[in-house]
């Protein structure tokens, strides 16, 4: 269906260089009619360009140069150029929003088929078949989205709407760029369900490229993993792929680590290696330095049963995250570094309409040195709350005190002076020719004297970078570049705003490194996601939204186990509060296996 | 969830809306009368306020209102200074200032006044027109030679509410980083990050274009490509000659009659041929409702009025503040005017949907 033959392709080169670096290095596979294929690699390593060259995006509409042979259902994407190729292979970019060329559901729909002259009788029957293969067996199909416009849609169901325009010109292979990581669990979830009945329905051959695994894999029959140019490509059934790539979700790892094969993809394939685990009840549970990414699977055997009600009994037992990462008490400043006391708010609709409240009655106080995690569905209204603590929306009803300051009286650039903020979009931060300039405009818009960036730059693995272009960068580094453009000066408050968005398993790794090291140095964090990995392994305490009311606010361990919704992968599968994160199970078996 | 608001919007055929707001912008712009402008300002006014119920993006064009507004107020302490004709002097700045010196009179002022109103009108028009028509209408009503011109220019009108959504966001993004603006100084960055944005979003918006087809022309022979651009310079050349003759010539005015039609006869049929090149075909066939049947019909009234009242009575649309202080009011034209109304009553007066889902 898909051939690539001693595939090599380079952008062009910047002005500077001479020589440019190639992305794709004689790459050659086939990938079967019908197969669920995911593409998978860090970042930078050309997962993007590989699915543009089946579209014939790339070398048209990149330039660049491009050597080898590319066929796709018969045709040749080189020699056709992408408009030719939409009827063969559909398209789907990563960004709902910047897709939709028009407003309406229903003319987005056409607007592909309208292009390439079909009549009107076939494209009605067509929007009618599209809106039905679109909405799968969840309640939220989108047959009902049809005169809608499309600004008002949120980000799944406008990707669902972008499948359904590629889908309405029957292409016999849809491609999708990384698809679901501008959305939210539910979203990307409704996203999925779609390909997967594409693909069995109607025998479409998926090629999908994603960077959070976990959500996808259960689905797919092929795994492609590009290591990066210099290193062979793998492809493969997704365990024997995923045995020998370094990015892998916490159950692989798990698995990896544990010596279990074959290795286990979802949660229900783990439970039966779970039980053969023993582990005495008995022994406490001290701190272990971290496991590194990488190290040899563990290869002893597991010599004791682990007994659920004396699982339960360690929970009391158990020292709390703060206390485990931050040994030695730091001198604190007096106070709490957040307190909201009823808080209520809603944004104003229109000149006619009333307000709908977002927040209502929010009750909250967070310590200096605190990490805590918001959670909720989109809609909840977690971005704005963070945006109350900035000073950014002052409150309808209520009060709001940052660091013993009023957020409402005080303006937004004197409450910034303590505060670090990264909105969702770290694009919006970033303008300055270099790195060094961002830090600098920041030093010199809060008022700080002139220092040394290198240590900052350096824990957040930028000093290399210091004189490159912020936009050049990729997604994960430009959001450390933010990070650093706002932690200049030292702020006693951090809030992030959905941080691991378009982050690799190594990234995220790096991040999270990073928000230790400030919580070490006694640092209030607060960081809305939907990321319950980074949750698992981050925070100290949990509080997730919804519809505007705290729903649960307590200690990380307690808040996963209570809500299934917002657990781990590793506290799906032992449904006990003592298991998080890969460390957790470790650090146990290790015990277990110290005690004679 | 409840059912959208946009189901109970009145939806007309795209030419009947350009015929109302055609019929408002003329009554608004041929005449300085207070009055008149007044009551269509009324009118217009209402059906923003309908149009932009349930929708969104109105914000954005409401802040182009806001932008109006202010202008207004600028115009009219701009006339009041400039000019200083008139009998009724409201006080006197001195002399020997270069411009604004000398009376500053009550005609002068509602003279602004009048202009400002006009403007208002017009740009809350605009804007009712842009909510009613919705981008894909718009579309539709261009020709098919300019079909992709026309795409991209509706494609560029929906970057503006997207524009006002960025620039909201980098500026809180600046702020929370110690940034204020303050002074012209400041904008940089906040103009560099709002380019720079635009600039991405756009080459995605291009690039999801080129992988569905967009721009998908049938292949031409190289010799009619060049017959066809030879025909369009030759069309043109004629036209503007004939246009030259007919200004300048006196004498050659059936001949410079006879060049300007027959080269706009060719340029017309030019444009028909590149349009059907162009392999589109069209999915939506708006139908003509007997709504749009009563609109336009007072929209012809409206205009009809207009050409009463210039061919006739030429006092009608008069007002010279100069002259009396008091505008005249005919009552046939201020209810010719109230025609205007139509779409108004046809949206109030439509029972609210049952919850659709």
């Amino acid at each position: 269906m898909i051939e690539f033959d001693h595939l090599t392709y380079s952008y062009p080169a910047a002005v500077e260089q001479e020589r440019p670096r190639p992305v794709l290095q004689d790459i050659s596979l086939t990938i079967a009619q019908s197969s669920f294929v995911l593409v998978i690699g860090p970042s930078g390593s050309g997962k993007s360009t590989l699915l543009r060259c089946i579209n014939g995006l790339v070398p048209h509409f990149y330039g660049g140069t491009l050597s080898g042979h590319i066929r796709v259902a018969g045709h040749d994407p080189i020699t056709l150029e992408p408009r030719r190729m939409s009827p063969i292979v559909g398209f789907v970019f990563q960004d709902p929003e910047a897709q939709a060329v028009v407003d309406m559901v229903e003319d987005e729909l056409v607007f592909a088929m309208e292009n390439h002259g079909l009549s009107p009788e076939t494209m009605r029957q067509r929007v009618e078949e599209v809106l039905d293969q679109c909405g799968c067996t969840h309640p939220a199909s989108i047959a009902h989205l049809r005169r809608r416009q499309i600004s008002t849609l949120s980000g799944g169901e406008r990707q669902r709407v972008a499948i359904a325009a590629v889908l309405a010109l029957h292409p016999q292979v849809i491609v999708l760029d990384e698809p679901t990581s501008q959305l939210d669990p539910q979203s990307a979830e409704e996203v999925l369900d779609t390909l997967v009945k594409l693909n069995h329905d109607l025998g479409l051959t998926i090629v999908l490229s994603e960077h959070r695994l976990e959500r996808v894999i259960a689905y797919i029959d092929h795994i492609l993993y590009l290591p990066g140019v210099g290193q062979p490509p793998l492809f493969g059934e997704p365990a024997q792929v995923l045995a020998h790539a370094p990015l892998t979700p916490p159950l692989v790892e798990l698995g990896k680590r544990l010596g279990w094969s074959p290795l286990p993809l979802t949660v229900p394939d783990a439970r039966r290696f779970v039980r053969t685990l023993r582990m005495y009840p008995s022994a406490p549970i001290a701190t272990l330095p971290q496991a590194e990414p990488g190290s040899q699977p563990a290869q002893h055997t597991p010599i004791a049963r682990l007994d659920r009600a004396t699982a339960h009994g360690l929970v009391e037992a158990m020292p709390t995250a703060s206390s485990r990462m931050c040994p030695s008490a730091q001198h604190a400043p007096p106070g709490p570094a957040l307190e909201i006391h009823n808080l209520s708010f809603g944004y104003n609709a229109g000149p006619i309409q009333k307000t709908q409240l977002v927040l209502r009655g929010i009750e909250l106080v967070i310590e200096r040195g605190e990490t805590v995690a918001i959670m909720g569905r989109n809609g909840a209204g977690k971005s704005t709350l963070l945006k109350h603590c900035v000073g950014l929306l002052k409150p309808d009803q209520g009060q709001v005190r940052v660091l013993g300051l009023d957020a409402s009286s005080t303006p937004v650039d004197r409450l910034a002076q303590h505060i670090g903020y990264v909105p969702q979009n770290p694009n919006a931060l970033l303008f300055a020719d270099t790195v060094a300039d961002e830090l600098a405009f920041t030093r010199h818009a809060k008022g700080i004297p002139p220092s040394d960036d290198t240590p900052l730059l350096q824990t957040l693995g930028l000093a290399e970078m210091r004189q490159n272009y912020p936009r050049d960068l990729s997604v994960g580094e430009r959001q450390r570049v933010a990070l650093a453009a706002v932690l200049v000066g030292d702020p006693e408050l951090i809030l992030l705003d959905e941080p691991t968005r378009g982050l690799d398993y190594v990234q995220k790794a790096a991040l999270t490194a990073f928000l230790r090291t400030q919580k070490e140095r006694h640092k209030a964090i607060i960081v809305v996601t939907h990321d319950v990995e980074l949750v698992a392994q981050c925070a100290d305490r949990v509080i997730v939204l919804g519809d505007g009311e705290i729903v649960a606010d307590g200690p990380v361990r307690e808040v996963m186990s209570a809500l299934p919704l917002f657990a781990s992968q590793i506290n799906k599968l032992f449904r006990s509060p003592q298991f998080l994160t890969v460390e957790d199970v470790m650090a146990a078996l290790g015990q277990a296996e110290a005690v004679p | 969830m409840s059912s959208t608001p946009g189901e109970r919007h009145l939806v007309l055929h795209p030419v009947t809306w350009v015929a109302w707001t055609a019929a408002s912008a003329a009554a608004t712009m041929l005449t300085r009368n207070p009055m008149y402008i007044g009551l269509v300002l009324g009118i217009v006014a209402i059906q923003y306020l309908l149009a932009s119920l349930g929708r969104p993006e109105a914000s954005s064009w409401q802040a182009l209102v806001r932008i109006a507004l202010a202008l207004a107020l600028l115009i009219v302490p701009f006339n009041a200074l400039g000019s200083h004709a008139g009998r009724h002097v409201l006080f006197w700045l001195p002399p020997g200032w270069p411009v604004i010196g000398g009376p500053i009179t009550l005609e002068a002022v509602i003279w602004g006044a009048c202009g400002a109103l006009i403007l208002v009108t017009l740009i809350v028009l605009f804007a009712t027109f842009n909510l009613q028509m919705g981008r894909a209408q718009m579309l539709r009503l261009t020709p098919a030679f300019v079909y992709e011109a026309g795409l991209i220019i509706s494609i560029a009108l929906a970057f503006v509410p997207q524009l006002v959504l960025s620039a909201h966001e980098i500026r809180e993004a600046q702020l929370v980083r110690g940034h204020r603006m303050r002074r012209i100084r400041d904008l940089p960055p906040f103009l560099v990050s709002l380019l720079t944005t635009s600039l991405e979003r756009s080459f995605q918006l291009a690039e999801s274009l080129e992988a569905r087809g967009f721009g998908n022309v049938r292949e031409a022979r190289p010799q009619s490509e060049l017959l066809l651009k030879a025909l369009t310079l030759f069309g043109l050349a004629g036209t503007l000659s004939g246009f030259f003759v007919l200004t300048y010539l006196n004498s050659l005015r059936a001949a410079g009659t006879a060049i300007a039609l027959l080269s706009v006869a060719l340029l017309l049929g030019v444009f028909w041929a590149q349009g059907r090149r162009l392999r589109r075909t069209r999915y939506r066939h708006e139908r003509w409702t007997w709504q749009d049947s009563i609109v336009l019909s007072c929209a012809a009234v409206v205009v009809l009025a207009l050409i009463l009242a210039r061919a006739g009575d030429s006092t009608v649309l008069l007002y010279d503040p100069y002259y009396s202080l008091l505008p005249p009011f005919h009552p046939w034209f201020g209810t010719a005017l109230l025609a205007l109304v139509a779409p108004v009553v046809l949206r109030l007066s439509r029972p609210a949907h049952p919850i659709a889902h």
